[in-house]
């Protein structure tokens, strides 16, 4: 059968039903939530040392807990803000208001990937357990920074279609680490993770901000008798 | 009559109009959009996209409110339950006779 049905195919179908992915992603907010988050836990490990030794916040897990909900929730909240504040004052005004609509997720991939998670943390555990010293200090540096960019990049590939400069970024994002990870080998990972999300997080804010400003610079907002 | 032939006879006429088609779509992944949403997601002019959504809220396939947002008026649309089963059907048909 040859006969053409346009607009019909299922890869089309299959495009429209993941627009609005990409676009909850057409002003950046979504990128610079992720920034906020690295940068949040980057204050939240240079605070925590500097704390008072004998008080409360270095009673193990609960006072871990403690300093995170003083400093991390804080901002990861005032992110969460900020993108709601640009979707009302700006996205929604020029291109529309979309509400994502709430899908229970089936609970097996959650399930396998927490196990997955698990397992690749114990492997981990033990492969630095057991290393010699130079690996055990370089595997858990190697993986960060693999989990760092390879988050920025699957995101953007998903939600970015029509921005190609963020490949650029992805790999700007890859060579930085790369090259600080070989300056700097005779630091604890705690200290070499720092500036690590620090950089990251900057990353993340910058390229949302770009994405808004190229987003505002593109779409201006219809005329009021639009509808 | 070819078993292919006869199950693209029988898809829905609705919403196998290709503009029709992608608002549907477009429509079933969200819970509810404006129209300018549709107008920017769909690039279609405003008067062929009414006319869209006027036959689809005859089928009962799409739900349209008029609101205010602030002192602007504001078109909600949304799928109604039989809007999302026809395009689920829809799909299936589809990707039977593909």
């Amino acid at each position: 059968m040859t006969e053409q049905i346009p607009g019909a195919t299922k890869d089309r179908v299959t495009d429209y039903l993941m627009r609005h992915k990409r676009y909850d992603n057409i002003d950046g907010t979504t990128e610079m939530f992720f920034g906020m988050m690295y940068l949040a836990f980057a204050i939240n490990s240079y605070v925590s040392p500097v704390l008072a030794k004998n008080s409360f916040f270095h009673l193990g897990f609960a006072g871990m807990l403690l300093v995170m909900s003083g400093i991390v929730i804080p901002v990861l909240c005032l992110g969460a803000w900020g993108g709601k504040v640009v979707k009302k004052h700006i996205t929604w005004p020029r291109t529309g208001y979309m509400a994502p609509r709430k899908v229970t997720q089936p609970i097996a991939p959650l399930i396998l990937f927490m196990l997955g998670t698990a397992v690749a943390a114990a492997g981990l555990f033990f492969v630095v357990r057991y290393a010699r010293p130079h690996n055990a200090v370089m595997l858990p540096r190697i993986m960060g920074i693999a989990a760092f960019v390879a988050t920025y990049a699957f995101l953007v590939s998903r939600l970015s279609k029509e921005h190609p400069w963020k490949r650029f970024v992805a790999l700007f994002l890859a060579d930085s680490l790369v090259v600080y990870a070989i300056a700097r080998p005779g630091v604890s990972n705690a200290e070499f993770f720092q500036p690590v999300m620090i950089f990251t997080g900057l990353v993340w804010l910058a390229s949302g901000g770009i994405t808004l400003y190229l987003y505002i610079r593109r779409a201006q907002p219809p005329a009021l008798e639009s509808e | 009559m070819n078993k292919q032939v006869r199950t693209f006879s029988e898809v829905d006429r609705v919403i196998h109009e290709p503009g029709r088609l992608m608002i549907v779509a477009l429509l079933f992944a969200v819970e509810r959009v404006d129209f300018l949403y549709l107008l920017h997601e769909t690039e279609m002019n405003k008067g062929t996209l009414s006319s869209h959504l006027s036959r689809l809220e005859e089928a009962g396939y799409v739900e349209i409110a008029k609101t205010f947002r602030g002192k602007i008026p504001q078109t909600l649309l949304s799928l109604t339950d039989s809007g999302r089963q026809a395009f689920e059907q829809y799909r299936r048909k589809l990707k039977g006779a593909l």
